[in-house]
């Protein structure tokens, strides 16, 4: 197998690929997560036999392999290089992923250190009956409850660039705002009315393909509903909410890959890009092409803090 | 150059008195991330000081790929 080859060279690698898959491997100098999506080169793709490998960028010097517990997870920006980069892949619904997602935003060193990376996930066939890993190449091991991460440096006069693609944009509707935040809510202000957010969404029909959408000084972040139920009165999402902060439905994309093309910034060179298993369902992107953005697909993306149905991408650039 | 830290746009900027659209993805989230720091604070003198010494030394870290966001910003 491929992989197996270039991990035998002592390629240094990022790998994504079905559990049994991964754990055949043999071991060496990567880091993995379950997921059977792939954009590859010729398009979507879903194989419980292939694996997808990111080399690591050589620009990439030294390099730190490191587990992390949720209780040692709000070291990771600090333990990371003063230049380089950090890839990071925590498994699906576990606590490491809830606590990245809670409290990333305010560790030590968030956004001073390039965080990038994603949510390990499973086949849709399979949701409820195996659980999402991370895999720690230097042993063959695999977790469901730790995050995986690679440390690497940079030399002098080169910076890791975390860049994304959110195709989504605010709607013009209502604004919405919540008291408590998470990944569960019940209760909303919309247009500083309170509200039962689940009674909201259903009573205006809403469209929940379509994730929220708040603006960060310019950058927009999704937070995509996973489960909407009237009668109890919650609202479950991909992410979690924060307090403090505005957001609106999305507007609907028609053209998934074209909005793409014209989203896509010109010249730049991607060392590593990942994309959302929503984006790949709702815009059926298998067989289509996402030219030149290749990687896994994703239960969730990471860029400095969790992010959904976005397209995450880094490149090196001169410092 | 990146303007001295005293430069009175630091503060617009974290209290969120001015308000600006980056084109850097990760200017973007720390100024945020501090924006809403500071307004959680109730705008206290310490959490604005804390939040002008977090940008800063973000900017100068990273001021190569940010040319056009300090621009943006100072001027």
């Amino acid at each position: 197998m491929e992989a197996a080859n270039r991990i035998k060279t002592g390629e240094r690698l990022l790998l994504a690929a079905e559990e049994k898959v991964l754990l055949s491997l043999p071991a060496g100098s990567w880091i993995g997560g379950t997921i059977p999506y792939f954009m590859g080169e010729h398009g979507g793709t879903v194989s419980r036999e292939a694996v997808f490998a990111t080399p690591l960028p050589s620009e990439i010097g030294a390099i730190q392999i490191a587990l992390y517990d949720s209780s040692t997870l709000p070291n990771l920006a600090t333990e990371a290089p003063e230049n380089g980069v950090t890839f990071l892949i925590l498994p699906s619904s576990s606590k490491v992923h809830l606590e990245y997602a809670q409290n990333a935003p305010d560790y030590k060193d968030m956004f001073m250190k390039p965080i990038v990376g994603w949510i390990s996930g499973v086949h849709l066939d399979d949701l409820g009956t195996s659980s999402p890993k991370v895999v720690d190449g230097r042993s063959v091991k695999a977790y469901d409850d730790k995050a995986i991460a690679l440390h690497g440096t940079l030399p002098p006069g080169k910076i890791a660039k975390l860049g994304i693609i959110n195709l989504f944009k605010q709607g013009r509707g209502d604004v919405i705002t919540f008291p408590e935040g998470g990944f569960e809510v019940r209760r909303s202000y919309v247009n500083g009315a309170e509200r039962s957010f689940a009674e909201y969404l259903t009573s205006k029909k809403i469209d929940t393909r379509l994730p929220l959408v708040a603006d960060y000084s310019g950058a927009l972040v999704n937070v995509s509903f996973q489960q909407v139920d009237a009668e109890k009165g919650s609202v479950k999402l991909y992410a979690p909410v924060f307090t403090g902060v505005k957001y609106r439905i999305a507007d609907p994309i028609d053209d998934y890959v074209g909005a793409f093309s014209k989203a896509l910034p010109k010249g730049i060179n991607p060392v590593f890009s990942c994309n959302c298993i929503l984006n790949f369902l709702y815009s059926e992107l298998e067989g289509k092409t996402t030219q030149g953005m290749t990687g896994p697909v994703t239960f969730g993306e990471i860029a400095f803090q969790l992010l959904n149905q976005t397209l995450v991408y880094m490149t090196i650039e001169k410092g | 150059m990146v303007p001295a830290i005293n430069h009175p746009r630091y503060r617009q900027l974290v209290t969120g008195e001015l308000t600006f659209q980056f084109q850097a993805y990760a200017m973007s989230m720390c100024v945020s991330r501090n924006i809403r720091m500071v307004e959680k604070e109730g705008k206290s003198p310490t959490a604005i000081k804390k939040a002008i010494d977090d940008v800063y030394a973000f900017i100068v870290k990273y001021e190569s790929v940010l040319q056009a966001d300090i621009a943006a910003i100072f001027g």
